[in-house]
């Protein structure tokens, strides 16, 4: 409500200032157009420009020739992993992981970070930023390795189990519990990062609002339904919309340093079939084809979320 | 909105697009035109005979273990090296350090950038054949042929795989001591509280393993009487047994099952039947497969757990002073147990050669000079020289003595000096008993001279080398690395399933592995066999 | 300012012991490596650290700080990662604040352009003949400039800017505020929580990220801290590969080496928190 108010003041004034202004309107958004010359620079330079490499996708790549003096092949790299069970499974099982993820590690930050800013204590507030933060420096390899230590059979988690008369279980070869486990250490590893997102955005937040309803008698968890969550919104909306654009992207390390031959059927994902298929013998051209097939799938999730957003009048990323 | 936004931006994208390709166009030519001489600022001239010094540079791997104040590309023993190549061959030897942790990555891509050093290297063959036949290599038939008269001398044996149609792309070097890929050892101690004898035989061992389980000789908490670790990248914990289940090979099927494809012969399906037996009478680490790390493999070891291992040769050696201090008289020794339908033993070995020695196709002019460096580092007083450092000392038995990396960096060495040592490692008392016992004893004080006899011998028991040939199938690019892994994979599922599930699972599994492109690859390598090597 | 009641102060004290649990948690696994970078090589390959050190030994510390080389590269490292986070910083709050404007023509298709290389990736090799192309290899730049701005952090620099309350701007507007300093003396004031998180983004991922390093650097006094780090745990395959007795990566250098991993922001994470404290900001600048 209040923002559609304020861009209808927005777009009042703008007019005005058409009519009023026009000259002004121009030396300042030539101004804004003279503070994009370097992003845009970069850009062009350093993103576009060694995109044509993804040309190799639709080549058969030889590395000293080049890009533009490698032959083509057509979509023969595209028909040879749609053509694969493997391919399908990985991409299924991307699909899976990631939709976890997003439900197990996007929520619980921002709860966190809610209640943390509630929270009086400037001990423990200032403290679990700091300690939640601390996982997100472990590399995966690390990660991995203290996981088998705690799930294994004599670890730490068993030891408890059994302490207690219970059976030993082994939670990496089950391939629901190592999904469980992998989004577990997931949160675990970056849930301090996303707390910091949050807490920035509630800092920008005005707290005179929340006092404000303090007063009318608001209880807290109304305050912050109806008060604090609104005002970071917008934040939560462009990460949902990011988080979800790239559902079908995920990164090598943990899924490969996490897996074991038991788990196969869930945890081969499509970077470790890239992997195994492509980067490990050298083919280059492959790898960057399923790549592009990646990336124009997680391009069009991104405009459709995004469009839904805009449509809620959401803030969207484009 | 989006849309019409969308439609500026495919307009915006098309132009950026198009702008850029120009400016790589342009980028390109010179990309593959230009030598490494601009990048790296030498200024060599590519005349050789009128005396005129050649200038080349030589990558070598950095493991962050320089002395303070230097660098691999600048300390002592590159001094050294310089001095001496300088005045031996004429040319000018410079270094650039590549990490060796992600050193073929980098190769990889500095061959791509064109910028690679003019002396290269790597352990992997599909690397260099990869080089090779897409024409990024520099050919060194004639180079070899004249200034390689020490290589063919000392290590011409094994340069034929370097050879790719009948042109010599890379020098190889020469491994060291020639040592059995992986070596079995078992709990002596735990053997002589029950009293019986190191296994000669398979059945022997099974006995034993069942003694250890019930009868937990070392009275620890929980007993693993075969421990095995689920590293995906490794076949050590199982192959060598399940190999001991077929029959001897033809040359032809050698070939075939050579190393890692072994576990497809005929036979070792009763191999992996029986671990699985032995897995599921709770006499093989139970979780084995998840400890993908294999930290807890290491642990049981060195903890005091475990009864008996298979092991890369001499890992061991790092494992046991904490065994030691952990259990009082713990003491693992080696031993041969598995015997094959011919009722030997067998200990395949790594191939003679290491690394493939290349020379990019951008330093081409470069060829002779390189040559030149290389053969003299194949000169068996100047390799030891780089292996053990120009002020190294001998022991009694005339065997160098090697400076550990805080005597060295005291000295001005990088920890890694072995490293500049890329043509021949195979100094003569690597094959004789006493020197290399005497060494190892050196080393590692905390094992006795008898023990390493005893090791040397079991490792010298009839060692195998599976035939090998210069060539890496098409198909074999395609699948080898997935294949691989799959093995190992279909190996550790076959242990560890249930018993009942065993022969179902076989066939799945199996049928997956065809699907992988197993058999292509197997009736591939039996082609390229026929048709290249037997008709010869 | 804050109300006393009951519930107040039950809600306090139990999200208070909630948040311990959840630190406490947490923190085991890295108790556990900060245990295991001061215990005995011994204890640890037999698997008797917790997360207390046992054996304590500073062995680990002395190798990798024993080495001037070392010394060296962590004051080089810093100095990189200060002028990396700058720049990236100054390069994303100059084009986040002209896209946040909704009016901006051409500001779609600019923001819709950067979020396109959240997907796509030209791979290795082009990225490092385009590296090469500017001359860069080998020297600081190519550790700087292809990194400096990440779409991810625009994206988020953006969604601040575009919550800053836009009558604060229309008055500016009015008084004759030119675009410049209306995003020095109210956009970037506003947004400092915002900044500060964002540069402790960008300057974790400097000093942690060792790919780029790989690739564009071959002289071994521009190494970073972490790419010094990663050659010392070198893994035991290598040495299995080349046929010579392994080395076990000691692991209690991997160990020091995630804890000095993480001082960097220990330390300038108080800095960083002081902004985050409630409507600090806003008071300063309305008062």
């Amino acid at each position: 409500m209040r923002e559609k108010s304020d861009t209808a003041i927005q777009k009042n004034i703008g007019k005005k200032k058409k009519k009023v202004a026009a000259k002004t309107y121009i030396r300042n958004n030539y101004q804004l157009y003279m503070m994009l010359v370097l992003p845009v620079i970069y850009l062009i330079l350093f993103k576009y420009k060694p995109m044509i490499g993804v040309v190799a996708a639709f080549k058969n790549y030889n590395v000293f020739r080049g890009v533009w003096g490698s032959p083509w092949t057509g979509l023969s790299h595209f028909k040879e992993a749609f053509a694969s069970n493997d391919f399908w499974m990985a991409l299924k099982n991307t699909l899976i992981l990631n939709v976890g993820d997003i439900i197990i590690s996007f929520p619980i930050p921002i709860i966190l970070a809610l209640f943390l800013y509630e929270l009086n204590s400037k001990v423990i507030k200032k403290s679990t930023q700091v300690i939640l933060y601390l996982p997100y420096f472990f590399s995966w390899v690390i990660i991995a390795g203290i996981v088998n230590q705690l799930c294994s059979n004599g670890g730490m988690i068993n030891n408890i189990i059994t302490a207690f008369g219970g059976k030993s279980i082994n939670f990496l070869t089950v391939p629901w519990m190592w999904q469980a486990v992998y989004w577990i250490s997931g949160l675990w590893q970056g849930a301090g990062y996303g707390l910091i997102i949050y807490l920035a955005a509630l800092s920008g937040a005005d707290p005179s609002l929340g006092e404000a309803a303090y007063i009318d008698g608001a209880g807290r968890f109304k305050r912050i339904w109806y008060v604090t969550i609104p005002q970071i919104k917008g934040t939560i909306s462009v990460m949902l919309i990011m988080k979800l654009g790239q559902v079908v992207s995920i990164g090598f390390d943990r899924p490969y340093m996490m897996s074991n031959t038991l788990v196969k059927s869930v945890s081969d994902v499509i970077s470790t079939y890239v992997y195994s298929v492509g980067l490990q013998s050298a083919r280059f051209d492959f790898a960057t084809a399923v790549g592009l097939f990646q990336s124009v799938v997680g391009v069009l999730l991104l405009l459709i979320v995004n469009a839904m957003a805009k449509k809620f009048g959401e803030e969207g990323v484009i | 909105m989006v849309r019409k936004s969308l439609l500026k931006c495919t307009g915006f994208l098309l132009t950026a697009v198009l702008t850029a390709s120009m400016l790589t166009a342009c980028g390109s030519n010179t990309d593959s035109g230009s030598t490494t001489a601009t990048d790296n600022g030498t200024t060599a001239s590519n005349d050789t005979d009128n005396g005129e010094t050649q200038e080349i540079n030589v990558m070598i791997w950095d493991r962050g273990s320089s002395a303070p104040g230097t660098s691999n590309e600048e300390n002592e023993m590159t001094k050294w090296i310089q001095e001496q190549v300088l005045e031996a061959c004429n040319v000018k030897v410079n270094f650039v350090a590549v990490p060796r942790s992600g050193s073929d990555d980098k190769l990889n891509v500095m061959m791509a950038g064109g910028n690679a050093p003019d002396i290269v290297f790597s352990y992997n063959q599909s690397i260099f054949s990869n080089f090779a036949s897409n024409g990024g290599l520099a050919d060194l038939t004639d180079a070899y042929a004249k200034y390689g008269t020490d290589i063919q001398t000392n290590i011409g044996n094994i340069q034929y795989m370097g050879v790719v149609d009948n042109k010599q792309y890379a020098i190889m070097k020469r491994r060291g001591q020639q040592v059995p890929r992986h070596v079995s050892y078992i709990r002596k101690d735990w053997l002589d509280a029950l009293g019986l004898s190191i296994p000669k035989t398979k059945e022997e061992l099974f006995t034993v393993l069942e003694a250890f389980k019930e009868k937990n000789p070392g009275n620890v908490s929980d007993v693993v009487p075969w421990a095995m670790g689920g590293s995906t990248d490794t076949e050590k914990f199982y192959l060598s047994f399940v190999g001991s289940y077929v029959a001897e090979l033809s040359e032809e099927d050698a070939y075939v099952y050579a190393e890692n494809y072994k576990v497809f012969a005929d036979g070792a399906i009763d191999g992996l039947k029986k671990l699985n037996e032995l897995y599921n009478k709770g006499l093989i680490t139970q979780d084995f497969a998840t400890d993908t790390t294999t930290d807890i493999f290491k642990q049981d070891v060195s903890a005091g757990n475990a009864g008996f291992i298979l092991a890369d040769a001499t890992e061991i050696f790092d494992l046991i002073p904490t065994l030691q201090s952990s259990v009082d008289g713990a003491e693992f020794v080696p031993l041969n147990c598995f015997d094959t339908p011919e009722g030997e033993y067998i200990n395949p070995t790594e191939p003679l050669y290491g690394m493939y020695v290349m020379v990019p196709k951008t330093s081409e002019s470069k060829a002779d000079a390189c040559v030149k460096y290389l053969n003299w580092l194949s000169d068996a007083t100047n390799a030891e020289n780089v292996m053990y450092t120009p002020e190294h000392t001998l022991d009694s038995a005339g065997v160098p003595v090697s400076m550990l990396q805080d005597e060295l960096n005291e000295k001005g060495y990088p920890g890694n000096i072995a490293d500049y040592n890329i043509v021949n490692d195979h100094f003569s008392f690597v094959d004789n008993k006493d020197s290399v016992v005497d060494q190892w004893a050196n080393t590692y004080n905390f094992l006795s001279t008898d023990w390493f006899n005893s090791l040397y011998t079991v490792m010298n028991t009839n060692q195998y080398l599976y035939p090998t040939y210069p060539v890496v199938l098409e198909s074999e690019t395609t699948y080898g690395a997935k294949l691989s892994t799959m093995a190992i994979e279909y190996a550790y599922k076959l242990i560890s399933c249930k018993s009942d599930e065993f022969d179902s699972l076989q066939q799945s599994e199996y049928k997956k592995l065809v699907t992988a492109g197993l058999e292509t690859v197997l009736n591939d390598r039996r082609a390229y066999y026929e048709q290249n090597v037997a008709k010869k | 300012m804050e109300i006393n009641s009951r519930s107040s102060r039950i809600f306090q004290l139990v999200s208070g012991v909630i948040f311990v649990l959840i630190c406490a948690l947490t923190l085991i696994p890295v108790l556990r490596v900060i245990a295991i970078s001061f215990s005995s090589k011994s204890a640890i390959l037999a698997g008797q650290v917790f997360v207390f050190p046992v054996g304590f030994t500073m062995e680990a510390y002395h190798k990798v700080f024993g080495n001037i080389n070392f010394l060296r590269s962590f004051v080089y490292t810093i100095v990189l990662t200060l002028g990396f986070t700058a720049i990236s910083m100054m390069m994303t709050i100059l084009a986040a604040y002209p896209l946040s404007k909704k009016g901006l023509k051409g500001g779609s298709i600019i923001m819709t352009l950067f979020v396109l290389t959240m997907y796509f990736d030209p791979g290795t090799i082009p990225t490092y003949l385009n590296v090469k192309s500017f001359g860069l290899i080998n020297t600081a730049w190519s550790l700087i400039i292809p990194g400096s701005l990440s779409a991810y952090n625009l994206i988020i620099m953006r969604s601040f800017f575009t919550s800053i309350d836009k009558s604060l701007y229309e008055s500016a507007y009015i008084d004759g505020c030119s675009e410049w300093k209306a995003l020095y003396k109210i956009a970037v004031p506003l947004s400092v929580p915002a900044i500060a998180t964002l540069s402790l983004f960008y300057a974790v991922w400097r000093w942690n990220n060792v790919s780029d390093v790989l690739y564009y650097i071959n002289k071994s006094n521009l190494y970073t801290v972490q790419m010094m780090l990663k050659q010392m745990i070198d893994s035991v395959k290598i040495s299995l590969l080349e046929g010579k007795t392994s080395q076990l990566a000691a692991d209690n250098i991997k160990a020091a080496s995630i804890v000095i991993s993480m001082t960097p922001m220990l330390i300038a994470y108080p800095f960083i928190q002081k902004y985050f404290t409630k409507g600090i900001m806003l008071g300063a600048v309305k008062g």
